[in-house]
This record gives C-alpha cells, sequence and structure tokens, in this order.
C-alpha cells in the first residue's frame, strides 16, 4: 500500500533502481531463464548439437532411480535438521527467556554458530567425527560403536545432520526467543491466576501463540536444509560415501559441473526452482498479513 | 505580507469528491480560522493552498500571483504541522536552520534569524536538544519556530494544537494569539475546536462536507449563523434545534409547544423549520413574567460557575439543554420556567438555511 | 504491567515464568548444556589449532590447548598449509574474504537501499512490477540456478574476477524489502515538512532518510558481513586461480578427503581464523543485529 506522500520526479526513480534492475536482469532472470531453456534441451557437453527435447530431460530426470533417492534423502535430510535445530532451540529459549540475570552471556555463546559457514562448521564436525584422530569418533569406538562415515552411508548421514542442526540452532534460538518476548506477560499471569499449572500455560498459551514463529521457522528450516547446506556437503562428504549424502542441489551441481549433464541439471534446476517457489509461497500465504505492497 | 484568495476550488480523490467549491478571499495580515469537523475537507484545503495537492479545479493566487503550478517551496509560505513533522535525528536549532540552509542563506544570517525566533518562542536553552528530548509543548514551539524563521507571506497551520493536553493547549492558544499580535502575519489556522477558532480568528470560515458554510467574524458567526449546521456547531453547550412547523405567527413544536416566530423571520405558514435557541439564552422567569416555555428536569449538570441543565418541554416534546447561572439549584424533577433572552433562529428544515427576510 | 514485570525482574513477585524451589534449577542446567553444546567443539578445535600433528594424530588427542599457538598461526598465515594442498598463506585468503565481504556489503547496502527509496517515494509506472521483480529473487537462490549463472559470468569474461565474485550477489531482495519496510513508518509530514523546508528528494534522503535508516544499516552490515564472508558455492565456481581463494573455500580444500593426512592443526588454526572476524562482528553489534534479523524476516 502506498498511502504516502511521494515526490513528482519522473526520471529519478529509474535512475534509482536502474543498479538493482541491471544486476538482478542479467544474473538472476536470465540465468533462471536460461535453466529452464536448457532444461528442455538436450545437448552434448560441447554444445555441439543442440535439440529441443520437450520434457524429455524431466521425464528422465523423474525417473531416474538415483534422483528420485536423492529426492527421498534430501526429504529426509531437511525433515532431520529442521527437527533437531528446531526442539532444542525451542528449549532454549524457552529457558532463555525465564533467566533474566547472565541473559547477554548465554545469547552471545548461542549466537556463534551463526556466524559460521556452514561449510566450516561442516569441517568442525568431520574433524570431531574422524575416525583417525576425531576425539568424539573416538569415544564411539571405545563405547563399542564401528564408526566410519568414509564407508559407512548411514554415517555420514549422521554426521551432516549434526553439523547442519547444530548450525542452525542459533537463527531459530533466536527467532523464538523474539517470539517469545513478543507475548504479553499479562496473558500469562492471568492464566496463573487461573491455576494453570506451567506445563498447561505452556502448551495452551505460549506454544498457540508461537505459532506463526514456529512455521515461519519450519519453512525455512527446510529451504536452509535444501539450499544452505550445499557448501556443508561439498566440505565434507562430497555427497558419498556412494552417494549416501548426495541431496539435490548437490546432485544438481555434480552432474552440470561433474558429469557435464547439462540437460538433466537444467531439468534438475527447474524442479529445485518450483519447490522454493512453492515454499515460499505457503510462507507468504500463510504470513500474508504481514506483507505489504 | 499578502491576500491570499481561493478561486472556485475543487478537489477530488479519484472519484470521491471532498471539496465542492470554495471561494473566499483572506486580507493581508488577517488571521482566518478554518473551522469544521472530521473529514469536512479543511486539511485538504489547507494542503491545496501550501501547494502539497493540486485542487481539481479552481485557482489560488497568493499576493496577486496565480501559484498553482509553484512548488511549496517557491511560494513563500510556511506551516506547522500537526504532528509538528520535527526531523527526529536532528536538534531544534538545526530543525529550524534546515530550511534556510537549503536555500542558501550564509550562517551568521542563520543564526541571526533562529535566535530571534528562538527568544519570541521561549525556546532558549533548549535548541541544542533533539525533539526527544523536548516535551509536547515545546516541540510545537519549535514547529513554529521552523515557520518563523522563513518570514514567510503567510502562514498556515493544520490544527497544530490538537495534540496539546487541555491546560497546554489553553496556554498555547494564548500565546499563538500574541505571537500574531506582534508578528502581524497572515495566517490560516485549521482546527475543529470552536474555541481556538473564535479565540484566536479575525474571522471564522466554517466549512461541512467540503462545502463553505459560513464567512464571518467570530461574533457575527455566533450571533447570526447562516445555516443549521454552523448553529449547532458553534457554541457550547450546542444550540438547541428543535424541529417544528410554522403555524399562525409560531413555531410548533412536537408535543403541543409553540414558541413564537423571532421578527424578520421569512417562513410561510406550513413549512417546516428547524428553531434554535441557545442554551445561554434561557434563564428562569422573573416574578410575574410570562415563561416561553417550560422545562421538565431530567438531568443537572452542576459546574460551578454555570449549571447545565438537561430536560424535555413536555411530555412527547423535544428535548431541550439550558445553560443557567452557577447559584441556581435545581433538581431532577422540578419545572423550569424559562424565559428566551437572546435571539431565535430559524432555518428551513431540508436545505439548514436561516430563514431570514432581507435587510 | 510496567511495575509488575519490574518486580518481578526483581525476583520480588512470583511470574509464572520463575518458580521457586524444586524446578529452579531447570532453566540453569538446560543453559549450561546449551552453552556447552555450542561452545565445547569449538573449544576443540582451538585446542587442536594448538598442538602438533603428532598429538593430533595420537588419538584422542588432548582436551588442554597445547604449546604450539604461536607456531601453528603465524604458520598458517604467512605460509598456508603444506600437505597435499599449496596453500596460499591464510593471510591472503582472509584479505580475500574480507575484501569480498565488506564489497559485497556495501554494495548490497548501496544498491537496496536506493531501489527502496525509489518503490516508497516516487510513483513511476514500472514500480509494482518491479516490485514484483525483487520479491521474486527471494525464490532464486544461486544454488538453482548454478550453471546459467556461470555461464553469463562467464561470458561476460568475468571468471576469476573480483568483479564476478562480488557484483552477481550485490542485488539483495531482503535487504531491499527491509529498507522499504523502515521507509514506509516514515511519516508522511516529514516528507512535506522537507517539501516545504525547499528540499527535493535526494536531498531529503541524504539528511533525513539515511540518518533515520542508521540501525537497520548497522543490523544489515551484520548481516551481510556474514553472508558474504561465508558464500562459498560462489568463489568456488568462479575463481579458478589459488590465490583468489577466500578463507573458507581454502579450507575445503586443505582437508582434501579428510584423511589423516591432512594438515590438521593448520586446518584447525585456519578454521579458528576463518570463525574469528564474523564472531567478532556479530558479538560486537550484537543487538542491533538480533532485532535487524528478526524485523527482516518479518
Amino acid at each position: 500500500m502506498r498511502r504516502k506522500v511521494i515526490f513528482n520526479n519522473k526520471v529519478l526513480p529509474y535512475v534509482l533502481v536502474a543498479p538493482q534492475l541491471a544486476i538482478t536482469l542479467v544474473f538472476f532472470f536470465w540465468p533462471a531463464g536460461q535453466a529452464v531453456y536448457m532444461s528442455v534441451l538436450q545437448q552434448d557437453a560441447f554444445g555441439e548439437s543442440v535439440r529441443f527435447a520437450g520434457l524429455a530431460n524431466f521425464a528422465y530426470v523423474l525417473a531416474d532411480p538415483d534422483y528420485v533417492k536423492a529426492l527421498w534423502r534430501t526429504a529426509y535430510f531437511s525433515v532431520a535438521v529442521t527437527a533437531l535445530s528446531l526442539v532444542p532451540a525451542l528449549v532454549l529459549a524457552v529457558m532463555a527467556d525465564r533467566v533474566i540475570r547472565g541473559g547477554t552471556v548465554y545469547k552471545t555463546i548461542v549466537i556463534v554458530p551463526y556466524a559460521i559457514a556452514p561449510a566450516v562448521a561442516g569441517v568442525l564436525w568431520l574433524f570431531l567425527f574422524n575416525p583417525s584422530v576425531g576425539v568424539i569418533a573416538y569415544g564411539l569406538r571405545a563405547a563399542g560403536v564401528p564408526w566410519n562415515p568414509t564407508l559407512e552411508g548411514a554415517h555420514a548421514m549422521i554426521l551432516v545432520i549434526i553439523a547442519a542442526s547444530w548450525k542452525h540452532v542459533s537463527y531459530a534460538f533466536l527467532f523464538f526467543l523474539a517470539g517469545l518476548q513478543a507475548i504479553p506477560r499479562s496473558l500469562l499471569e492471568a492464566a496463573a491466576i487461573d491455576g494453570a499449572s506451567e506445563a498447561r500455560r505452556f502448551w495452551a498459551i505460549v506454544f498457540p501463540l508461537l505459532s506463526p514463529t514456529t512455521f515461519f521457522l519450519l519453512v525455512v528450516g527446510v529451504v536452509y536444509a535444501f539450499f544452505d547446506t550445499f557448501g556443508l556437503i561439498h566440505a565434507v562428504t562430497a555427497g558419498g560415501p556412494a552417494k549416501a549424502t548426495e541431496i539435490l542441489v548437490y546432485k544438481v551441481y555434480y552432474d552440470g559441473v561433474h558429469a557435464l549433464d547439462l540437460g538433466g541439471s537444467s531439468a534438475q534446476s527447474v524442479i529445485l526452482m518450483a519447490i522454493v517457489i512453492a515454499l515460499t509461497a505457503i510462507q507468504f500465504r500463510y504470513i500474508e498479513r504481514k506483507v505489504h505492497y | 505580507m499578502a491576500r491570499v484568495a481561493l478561486v472556485g476550488i475543487r478537489k477530488a480523490f479519484g472519484e470521491v469528491p471532498v471539496i465542492h467549491g470554495v471561494d473566499c478571499e483572506i486580507a493581508d495580515r488577517e488571521f482566518v480560522a478554518v473551522l469544521g469537523p472530521s473529514g469536512c475537507g479543511k486539511s485538504t484545503l489547507l494542503r491545496i493552498i501550501a501547494g502539497l495537492e493540486r485542487p481539481t479545479a479552481g485557482e489560488v493566487v497568493i499576493d496577486g500571483r496565480r501559484v498553482n503550478d509553484v512548488e511549496p517551496k517557491d511560494r513563500n509560505i510556511a506551516m506547522v504541522f500537526q504532528n509538528y513533522a520535527l526531523y527526529p535525528h536532528m536538534t531544534a536549532y538545526d530543525n529550524m536552520a534546515y530550511g534556510l540552509r537549503i536555500r542558501g542563506m550564509d550562517r551568521a544570517q542563520i543564526a541571526g534569524r533562529v535566535t530571534r525566533a528562538a527568544d519570541t518562542l521561549a525556546l532558549g536553552g533548549l535548541l541544542l536538544r533533539t525533539p526527544r528530548h523536548l516535551s509536547g509543548g515545546q516541540r510545537q514551539r519549535v514547529a513554529m519556530g521552523r515557520a518563523i524563521v522563513r518570514e514567510p507571506q503567510v502562514f498556515l497551520f493544520d490544527e497544530p494544537l490538537s495534540n496539546l493536553d487541555a491546560t497546554l493547549r489553553v496556554q498555547m492558544r494564548i500565546e499563538l494569539k500574541k505571537l500574531h499580535m506582534s508578528l502581524g502575519a497572515t495566517s490560516i489556522f485549521v482546527t475543529h475546536d470552536q474555541v481556538e477558532a473564535m479565540t484566536l480568528g479575525d474571522r471564522l470560515l466554517v466549512m461541512h462536507a467540503g462545502r463553505v458554510e459560513q464567512v464571518g467574524r467570530p461574533l457575527e458567526v455566533y450571533g447570526r449563523p447562516a445555516t443549521a449546521f454552523v448553529a449547532g456547531f458553534i457554541g457550547s453547550p450546542a444550540m438547541n434545534l428543535l424541529d417544528g412547523r410554522v403555524d399562525a405567527g409560531a413555531v410548533a413544536l412536537a408535543g403541543g409547544v409553540r414558541v413564537a416566530l423571532p421578527p424578520g423571520a421569512a417562513a410561510e405558514r406550513g413549512r417546516s423549520v428547524v428553531l434554535g435557541i441557545r442554551p445561554e439564552h434561557l434563564a428562569p422567569v422573573t416574578d410575574g413574567g410570562r415563561p416561553d416555555v417550560t422545562l421538565a428536569v431530567e438531568l443537572v449538570e452542576a459546574l460551578g460557575a454555570d449549571t447545565v441543565v438537561h430536560g424535555r418541554l413536555g411530555d412527547g416534546a423535544p428535548a431541550l439543554t439550558a445553560r443557567l447561572p452557577g447559584h441556581l439549584r435545581v433538581t431532577t424533577g422540578q419545572r423550569l420556567a424559562l424565559a428566551i433572552t437572546g435571539p431565535v433562529h430559524l432555518f428551513d428544515a431540508a436545505s439548514g438555511l436561516r430563514l431570514e427576510r432581507g435587510p | 504491567m510496567a511495575t509488575v514485570d519490574a518486580l518481578a525482574a526483581r525476583g520480588a513477585v512470583g511470574t509464572p515464568g520463575r518458580r521457586r524451589g524444586r524446578t529452579d534449577w531447570l532453566p540453569h542446567v538446560v543453559i549450561w548444556v546449551g552453552m556447552l553444546v555450542t561452545a565445547f567443539p569449538l573449544y576443540l578445535i582451538f585446542v587442536a589449532s594448538t598442538l602438533t600433528p603428532q598429538e593430533i594424530a595420537q588419538a584422542p588427542m588432548p582436551l588442554v590447548p597445547g604449546d604450539r599457538l604461536v607456531e601453528n598461526y603465524s604458520k598458517a598465515l604467512v605460509t598456508g598449509a603444506t600437505g597435499r594442498y599449496l596453500s596460499p598463506p591464510v593471510g591472503r585468503m582472509m584479505l580475500n574474504s574480507l575484501l569480498m565481504a565488506l564489497v559485497i556489503t556495501f554494495g548490497k547496502i548501496v544498491v537496496s537501499v536506493l531501489s527502496a527509496y525509489a518503490v516508497v517515494f516516487f510513483a513511476f509506472r514500472l514500480r509494482m512490477v518491479f516490485f514484483w521483480m525483487i520479491f521474486i529473487t527471494l525464490m532464486l537462490p544461486v544454488e538453482v540456478r548454478i550453471l546459467p549463472t556461470y555461464k553469463v559470468v562467464s561470458d561476460l569474461g568475468l571468471i576469476n574476477s573480483f568483479t564476478g565474485l562480488t557484483l552477481p550477489l550485490m542485488a539483495s531482495a531482503t535487504a531491499t524489502l527491509l529498507f522499504r519496510q523502515f521507509f514506509l513508518t516514515i511519516p508522511d509530514e516529514l516528507v512535506e515538512a522537507a517539501k516545504m523546508d525547499g528540499a527535493g528528494p535526494m536531498r531529503f534522503f541524504r539528511d533525513v532518510v539515511l540518518p533515520l535508516s542508521r540501525t537497520n544499516i548497522a543490523a544489515l552490515f551484520v548481516i551481510l558481513f556474514i553472508y558474504g564472508w561465508n558464500q562459498y558455492l560462489w568463489p568456488l565456481l568462479i575463481t579458478t586461480s589459488n590465490s583468489m581463494d577466500t578463507i573458507v573455500i581454502g579450507i575445503k580444500k586443505m582437508i582434501g578427503t579428510g584423511d589423516a593426512l591432512t594438515d590438521w592443526h593448520t586446518v584447525m588454526a585456519t578454521t579458528m581464523l576463518a570463525i574469528l572476524p564474523p564472531v567478532v562482528v556479530v558479538v560486537l553489534m550484537q543487538r542491533a543485529f538480533i532485532r535487524g534479523l528478526v524485523e527482516t524476516e518479518k
């Protein structure tokens, strides 16, 4: 809504938006368009023979068992990461909300992982879980677990899930805390006077009032797991062992850059785009009242 | 200083007409109060004069110059906004100096003007504070200072006192009046508060639903309202407006009550009219006098200086409010015999226009 | 109510969130666990960065810092890794990262603030089109258009160039939307007063809008700096010469396949160095940052 007093210049606004417009057109829309275009073509790696393939690439990709596995793997990965980061974040936020003293110190420490790159977080946990030198790996083996993420797909998956979740807890924590602090104390006091127990108060009042935040974080968590973890996967497992940790975004990269399957990679890109658009649309539909235009 | 003329001003926002044709001439050095309820178009009118809105039709003439196509900054005017519109991050000094700086005035001259304005407004030690550290009244004075330093031809005020608390408002009203007396600038002051308008205005421009209902000196507007709307808007408690019908030299109201037609009224028999009597123009009948109306008292407001009495003129008769001297003791249920001690006004029921024989 | 809250803060009046007795220790325990899980891994990294390769190789590594702090860090900064991957000096890589992060941050802020200003304070025909365009870019992260974006950059001859590294990342939907949201809260009267004072749009922008945006800019600075510093996919694709590696990429290259032949002590030192600047920025500007973060996404 622009119920706003404005300036009357006709040319100036175009000058002001020109930089963002230019960059967006050249580096966003044009490539996105290209991705869509390339996804309906089949060409060899040297771009010599090109032919229109319609939806063949898509059909091929969706029928490819590797792709379908990657799809499920990504879903599993994102559910795990989201759950493993949101639940502790909520618990920490609830506790942090109660403690008045030392709150800043606590917040400062818990925020740190936000500042760490996913790839670096990955390297960190890779080191701790490294079968040869890792401290945690040592503990696991001492407890009788045959820990080996370089050979065991499941172990590798656990490793990346832990690393990705650890890093994301900070972000979720900050939002949950803000959400909690926005709940009027008077509501909780009234409930206390009415005789509601603490657990009751939490589930009947706090949790429902947090639902916009929770929903928001769910969507963000899934987007994070889908896309921002690329660096982590690339640095820690390169999708291995034997594709055990190859999530969709990594597959797009690998198929395009290493396997040189341009058509397939583009088709995968387009499918990913569709998923993101759907997720973002859901998010804004739900939180629509907050979006003004 | 300058004259301002509004010729046939109309304004519509899209399909919605907001101002239906305003013509007015404001003399040099005159203080005109534009008075009306919310939504009557008075602020829009002010903004059109300022140049912040363009009229859909009509002309704005300032000092003989047609300024429809002139930018606000070039119209030689200054405006004081309802919420003061002070730049939050600048000191009071900078707020006042900003416009002058943009015009390229040199530092010394700016300093001169600002300090002079600050002295006039008693802002002495506050110039280095930011708005956050100023009270409502102080901010308002800074806003006025910003207008004063421009030394404009016309001052425009958009309900500047509305956001102040009651006592402060009274104080500032008096300050403003004194300021006008000393500066003598042509001023157009928009307000919904009729007391402000009556105090400050040399003339009042009463607006309602986008139209000018009356223009005149305060006492004129008070004493001879041109329409039923103006009659009901000016004066507190509001004038009693009673529906009735003209009949044999009197107005017949509901419940069998009759009031004699005022002299000079031009209304034929059978016409539906609205009769107006101000509450302060009713007094208890002195001994031996014949009452003009009898009031069955339902509610009494004992305010000390006045006693405001609400009641009915009889069963099925209209309600009436009377403002009586404070020392009188009145009880509910009492029947008061009242005489009408001031002019009775007559308005056409359909058009609201004053019904009066021409001079 | 204010007073009740104030009293509760001092523990004088019980609030639902604070219980006496039995469960008073629970929040503290949970908090300590949280801090431990967050901080302990980082502590271990720090420890590893002060040990010799032998001490690390001999699992489990000691849990107290060793005595090689100075050597390890200076070696990393000055010479870089000497394992399988001959990296440029970490100092050099940090500089690359810093430059990239700062350029991206300032670039994004400037581009976004101008766009947001135009969208809010002017009426022009393409306004809504432009706005929706920006909105849509929220849904197109780099990872979704990897190959074509690379191709465009390549066609423009910007591969392995600093421009190619930073320019494509300079259009930000979130920053623009944040500024826009803030600009919408600037009262109309303020704009009108400025008009009456004679300020044109750019003057108003410089004298009023920018100063009022200070906190937003500070918050964005933190968020964008971290974003820029931690970039991974894009530098990976764009830079072909080692000398342009950022520290985050550098770490990845150092670990190769993560086996025991890696110079772990150097890697860990480099990791600490990679983490330090963004963490310092976050900690120093914590309040502004948190506020900005919560505002941006909502």
